[in-house]
């Protein structure tokens, strides 16, 4: 980390590393990952690569940073220092340039503004007003407004760049970034390129049902625009119904046939977790984040949801990034394993490797499960 | 919990079920929408003037009066159906919708009156004022995006009050306190709408509302009405799942806007007049109190609880006033109803939160968050919930 932060940061971006970072069938690659909350160093320098279709387990004793390291690449906490690339296109990392983007807000404003002005000068017309106008049309007509014109139209760009700033449209976030202007992605970012996650504490939306909750996580798979909501469009009526075929279909695979129409709370706490997986599953995700899926179970529905997982990589080919406690389905179903305690990665190797890993074993008899 | 959830299980679908024949007539109403708000729309419509001319009403005002009543609670059932879009889906508590009023009608009054010289049709004046109305939503909402809950309330109260006192301020621009009139009145083909004659006024109440309710529900059937019930349940677990929070809840902001937009629109229209007194906190308040009392998030609910508590508020407290004027009995008849509304009105919300916190009509939805154990008790009790931070 100290040989890279002396590199120029847009290097350490886009090149000159010559690590695995660089290789094209990761799905992931976290390089040099710290998070600090206040004084709590949370994350210190945490690598981890998936590679596609890969099944990579983290595990740590609690608090160790686990859930923390996901919402990190779920793009909802920045990280302190470290950078993370999604198929090989860095997502989330240190601002670049970050100083250009104010300046592309205010200067097209700024500068209409002054031609106005100039206009002003130009046509010679004195701009001061003469009397108190008695109605809204004179008080506009009098005077030269070429001056007051430009006023108000950079007054409206710059209310627009500023709107797309904070909605920051993907057009938008590619015209600064060819600028090489850098900001980490937010959490629907990171769900458009493919990541898909469940929580610890199961999020769903307890008050809709288990079918829409599957709709709403197939949200960018959808393409109709509230226009064609509004004139309930053909494309708009196809759509949906596609989307609820799909979605009963993702809820048979999980193993909830026939449970469309029951509101999330309700669902038994098992299913609960099954119809987050379901939901995750709706985008089509490259990869997907589980933070301890089987967390809460039962043995019998633990055995379920590990056959679960592995069959999803069988049959869907995607990655998965697992957080789990229970060592058998860890050491079961892993490629790779890293193991975190108190924020610092302490081991990463196959589960045999990991089995074996003196530090590996104090740090989980120093803490005992 | 199993048992009890079953037991509510049951109980939701058994409300589902209707009693005889009337089963296939409410599926095909609940397929088709837009019919039944037209259906149901033409009804009412209908029924109104005739009512009005039975007994009990004809004797207490003119037929024309309650006319004029019902077309001003159209006006307020618009406000009330376009806040429900921000507060009842998307969640988002906002104090200060009158702004979304007050900019509506100032921009007819900027569009068609002879204070500005301009005078555009009424027609698209409508479009104007919802689409000025919707900017300004954006404009306002932006700020705002980060806030939730008291924090939202506050700043939006803010935006409700600074509006009218810009509108108040801006004396070149807007006559002040004096307020903009003579404006002009819609006409069509040639006819030209009166403020004697109410009728057509009504009609084009009662279409702008159909309207209105008929759009509202495709929204919140669509995938962004998805997403607002997303963000209003879970605004994390939304973003996690691909939902831009941001346009999400700006496209709230800006369609309960342009409703506003609408209604600001036709009430200047039909009063021919705006001034800044007609935007105070207190309409803000009036249209909460109606989508919370007629059951946030569910629009026929809202739309009654509008119409209702307008016609409370307007010919129910000036008629006790008139019959206790007229039948003295000591204490009530030096008590002026009117006066007392919001007192009413802070009685019957804190009575509803007690008795029945869903509203009146509640939606199905509503209903089930407000009646069953909070999700969080059982999930809290299991042992792998109490690790994280705020986050998990
Ligand atoms: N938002 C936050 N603000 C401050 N501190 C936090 C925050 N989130 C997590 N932490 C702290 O960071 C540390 C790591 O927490 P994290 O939730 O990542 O642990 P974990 O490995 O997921 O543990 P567990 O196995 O119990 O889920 C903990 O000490 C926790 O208190
Ligand atoms: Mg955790």
């Amino acid at each position: 980390m100290t040989a890279q932060s002396t590199q120029p940061a847009a290097q350490r971006l886009t090149g000159g590393a010559t690590t695995a970072e660089r290789r094209d069938d990761l799905v992931l690659a976290a390089v040099g990952i710290s998070k600090q909350f206040g004084g709590l160093a949370a994350l210190r320098n945490v690598d981890l690569q998936i590679p596609a279709g890969g099944i990579v387990s983290l595990i740590g004793p609690n608090g160790a940073g686990k859930t923390t390291f996901f919402n990190i690449v779920a793009g909802i906490f920045e990280p302190t220092r470290g950078t993370i690339r999604v198929d090989g296109t860095p997502l989330i990392g240190p601002p670049l340039r970050a100083w250009l983007e104010p300046i592309i807000w205010v200067g097209p404003a700024l500068l209409i503004v002054l031609i106005g002005w100039l206009l002003n000068l130009a046509t010679g017309t004195p701009t001061a007003p003469q009397g108190r106008p008695q109605t809204a049309a004179e008080a506009v007509s009098g005077g030269a407004v070429w001056f007051e014109i430009g006023i108000l139209v950079g007054l409206g760009v710059l209310i627009i760049s500023l709107l797309l700033a904070i909605i920051r449209p993907p057009w938008y976030r590619r015209a600064i970034g060819r600028l090489g202007i850098f900001k980490s992605a937010q959490p629907h970012h990171m769900v458009r390129a493919g990541i898909g996650r469940t929580f610890q504490n199961i999020r769903l939306f307890q008050n809709m049902t288990a079918l829409e909750n599957v709709q709403v996580g197939m949200h960018l798979k959808l393409e109709s625009t509230p226009v064609d909501a509004l004139i309930s469009s053909r494309r708009q009526e196809r759509e949906e119904e596609a989307s609820r075929v799909r979605a009963g279909e993702l809820m048979r695979m999980v193993g909830l046939p026939g449970r469309e129409d029951e509101l999330a709370r309700n669902l038994p706490y098992g299913d609960q977790r099954r119809l987050e997986l379901a939901r995750a599953l709706a985008n089509d995700p490259k990869l997907l984040l589980l933070d301890e899926p089987t967390a809460g179970m039962n043995p019998n529905e633990t055995a379920e949801m590990t056959a679960l997982i592995g069959r999803l990589r069988r049959e869907l080919g995607v990655g998965i990034l697992l957080i789990e406690h229970d060592m058998h389905v860890v050491m079961g179903i892993s490629d790779r394993i890293t193991v975190l305690d108190h924020g610092e990665q302490i081991a990463e190797g196959t589960p045999e490797e990991i089995r074996r890993n003196p530090k590996v074993i104090e740090a989980y008899l120093g803490a005992p499960e | 919990m199993t048992i009890q959830d079953d037991a509510e299980r049951r109980d939701l679908s058994s409300g589902d079920r209707m009693p005889g024949g009337l089963a296939p007539v409410r599926g095909f109403f609940e397929a088709h929408r837009s019919i039944s708000v037209i259906v149901g729309m033409a009804l009412v419509g209908l029924a109104l003037p005739l009512v009005v001319m039975l007994p009990p009403f004809s004797t207490f005002q003119a037929g024309a009066a309650w006319m004029n009543n019902f077309t001003l609670a159209g006006v307020y059932i618009l406000l009330a159906l376009g806040l429900n879009i921000v507060v009842g889906l998307a969640g988002l508590l906002d104090l200060g919708y009158a702004a979304f009023f007050a900019i509506g009608s100032y921009t007819y009054a900027f569009g068609a009156s002879p204070f500005s010289g301009l005078h555009i049709p009424f027609w698209p004046m409508l479009l104007i004022g919802a689409l000025m109305a919707a900017i300004f939503g954006v404009l306002l909402g932006a700020p705002t995006l980060r806030l939730r809950g008291d924090y939202l309330a506050i700043v939006t109260l803010g935006f409700g009050e600074i509006v009218p006192i810009v509108f108040k301020n801006s004396d070149t621009y807007t006559r002040g306190t004096n307020g903009i009139s003579s404006l002009y009145p819609p006409d069509l083909l040639g006819y030209r709408f009166s403020t004697i004659e109410i009728l057509p006024f009504y009609i084009v109440m009662l279409l702008l509302v159909t309207l209105a309710m008929i759009l509202i529900y495709r929204l919140q059937e669509s995938r962004l009405g998805r997403s607002w019930m997303a963000i209003r349940e879970d605004e994390l677990a939304a973003a996690s799942n691909g939902i831009n929070t941001v346009t999400t809840k700006l496209l709230a902001f800006a369609l309960g806007a342009s409703t506003a937009g609408l209604a600001g629109v036709f009430s200047s229209a039909k009063l021919t007049f705006t001034g800044p007194d007609q935007f105070l906190f207190t309409v803000s308040f009036t249209v909460l109190a109606m989508v919370v009392l007629g059951g946030m998030g569910n629009i026929w609910g809202v739309a009654l609880g509008a119409f209702i508590l307008y016609m409370i508020q307007s010919v129910l407290l000036k008629g006790l006033n008139q019959f206790f004027d007229a039948v003295p009995v000591p204490i009530l008849s030096d008590i002026d109803f009117v006066q007392y509304q919001f007192l009413l009105y802070g009685l019957a919300l804190v009575s509803m939160m007690l008795l029945r916190p869903e509203g009146l009509f509640p939606s199905k939805r509503r209903r089930r968050e407000l009646h069953t154990a909070a999700p969080g008790d059982d999930a809290a009790a299991t042992p792998a919930q109490e690790a994280g931070g705020a986050l998990q």
